[in-house]
């Protein structure tokens, strides 16, 4: 009851903005050349989506996510799990790490397109080590922070090697590893919109930026609503897959947001 | 003193990995095994800093950077930090903006840059304000925790002493919000360093961005490292810098971000 009550509240403001938007076009305030209503918008995306043009940029968009990340995933959690266990590696990699997790990794992509060209898996290997850096940092962070008390325990109940990691350790570092992703999801997704704004021809991105040097604002407003659709599905996607694996983590209103 | 701190392991090891990739790059560019055209060698790469930064242009491109990161910035902060606290104290303010922003942060900030554009043309204006619309939601959202995170009989205690209104909220509220709001900025510079540096490289012939993106066009490789290096110094200042800043404004505060294990 108090759950259906605070979702039907969620929509009110939202739905309010869009309601004022629509009038304030209709009104005559808001030039129809600059600023699209949503009443012209929705069947604009629509005819955009079903034409097939759309769906052509968001899929290659979506590849370049999706690949970058499944290259960084387990190489990450891997390093990340040693380094949070192995003081000496820690110190010798750190240097290295830390000062590639300070830089944005999209001013590396020039150095990127020097060795491996312009093509397309500069764009990817340039993605893959953003993912890579804020999942191996996040997983070196996560075991660095589990409760001591947590592993004492844990062997004074007879776990050791495998069994204290599989059980005690693994568990424990999870929700770091899954904040992780999540940022680095995101991180990833700004550097690749990033790059194709200048430097592709397709993707959201390419699809984005050409449409607001041509000045067609609905193209523009289009595209923005599915990058905007994107990053949400995947920020509050993983999310809820985290509430699913486990149950055990208390939620806060802030950490969405870190 | 000094000298047993620099034999310790926490400094020794990280300055030797970090001397020996320095010293291994080196040699294998003169071996010839790196090429040169590609990689040139951190003695070259310092030189042409050098002189950069005696020509002065490189201090135009550092100081037009970190002004950006600023001014950015104080757009951000200012209605950033009041709606964030007048949303975790009024729950009609939370219940109206925390839906909208919950809307616009996932959005990836780079690509409000077009839609910005559009209307303010490649205009300083453009990138400043494309810079400043994720750290606005960062920091209004750790605003709003922190106040819901205050503890209520600081309040009571507050108010039991006599604070009310103006001075409540500057002798205690402020005060026990402090962290909370200081990791907010932290993390909105280093989101607003991101989007400066991407914008920067796509639409800017000034700044460290711009600077790294033309000289990597006309292929002066020894100055795009350069840019490089002057980009990953600033990085470190920002999410290094401010982590130490913090612990020693506030060392009675345990880092919410290595409390919970992400940095």
């Amino acid at each position: 009851m108090a759950r259906r009550q605070r979702y039907s509240r969620a929509f009110i403001s939202p739905v309010i903005a869009v309601v004022v938007w629509e009038l304030l076009a209709i009104v005559g305030v808001l030039p129809e050349k600059y600023v699209p209503s949503p009443s012209q918008l929705a069947p604009h995306l629509l005819g955009l989506l079903s034409s097939g043009e759309l769906w052509r940029h968001l899929s290659a968009t979506l590849y370049r996510l999706s690949l970058s990340f499944v290259f960084a995933l387990v190489p990450a959690v891997l390093l990340g799990l040693a380094l949070g266990m192995s003081r000496t590696m820690r110190l010798a990699l750190e240097p290295i790490l830390n000062s590639l997790y300070a830089i944005p990794k999209i001013a590396l992509l020039p150095l990127v397109m020097l060795v491996l060209g312009v093509n397309e898996r500069t764009l990817i290997f340039t993605a893959t080590l953003t993912s890579f850096v804020q999942m191996t940092v996040s997983t070196t962070g996560g075991v660095l922070a589990v409760d001591r008390s947590i592993l004492e325990a844990g062997k004074n109940y007879g776990a050791t090697g495998w069994r204290l990691f599989r059980y005690v350790l693994f568990p424990s570092a999870l929700p770091a590893i899954f904040t992780g992703m999540r940022i680095g999801l995101g991180l990833t997704l700004v550097l690749v919109i990033a790059v194709e704004l200048t430097a592709a021809q397709e993707g959201l991105g390419a699809f984005i930026w050409t449409a607001g040097q041509t000045f067609a604002a609905k193209n523009l407003f289009s595209a923005f609503v599915v990058i905007g659709a994107l990053g949400w599905t995947l920020a509050y996607g993983l999310e809820r897959i985290g509430q699913w694996l486990m149950p055990w983590q208390q939620r806060s209103s802030a950490a969405m947001f870190l | 003193m000094l000298l047993s701190r620099l034999l310790s392991r926490e400094v020794a090891i990280p300055l030797m990995t970090s001397f020996a990739m320095l010293a291994a790059w080196e040699t294998l560019v003169h071996a010839g095994v790196l090429r040169a055209a590609f990689f040139p060698a951190p003695t070259n790469i310092a030189r042409t800093l050098w002189g950069l930064a005696l020509g002065g242009e490189l201090w135009l491109h550092v100081a037009t950077t970190v002004g950006r990161l600023l001014a950015s910035f104080l757009i951000a902060v200012i209605p950033g930090t009041a709606i964030g606290l007048a949303m975790g104290w009024w729950i009609e303010i939370r219940m109206a903006a925390d839906p909208l922003m919950r809307i616009l942060f996932p959005i990836p900030s780079i690509a409000f840059f077009p839609l910005v554009i559009f209307y303010l043309g490649l205009s300083e204006w453009g990138l400043l304000l494309t810079a400043a619309i994720t750290p606005f939601l960062l920091i209004a959202v750790q605003a709003a925790a922190a106040v819901e995170a205050l503890e209520r009989p600081l309040l009571e205690a507050g108010r039991n002493y006599g604070a009310a209104g103006w001075r409540l909220f500057m002798r205690v509220i402020l005060p026990a919000t402090l962290p909370h709001l200081f990791l907010g900025y932290r993390l909105a510079l280093g989101v607003g360093f991101i989007v400066t540096v991407a914008v920067e490289m796509i639409a800017a012939k000034h700044g460290l961005g711009g600077f790294l993106w033309h000289s990597w066009q006309i292929l002066r490789i020894e100055e795009m490292y350069g840019a490089l290096v002057l980009i990953g110094f600033l990085g470190i200042v920002v999410t290094y810098g401010l982590e130490a800043l913090a612990d020693r404004l506030m060392p009675w505060q345990v880092d919410l971000l290595r409390a919970k294990g992400q940095r």
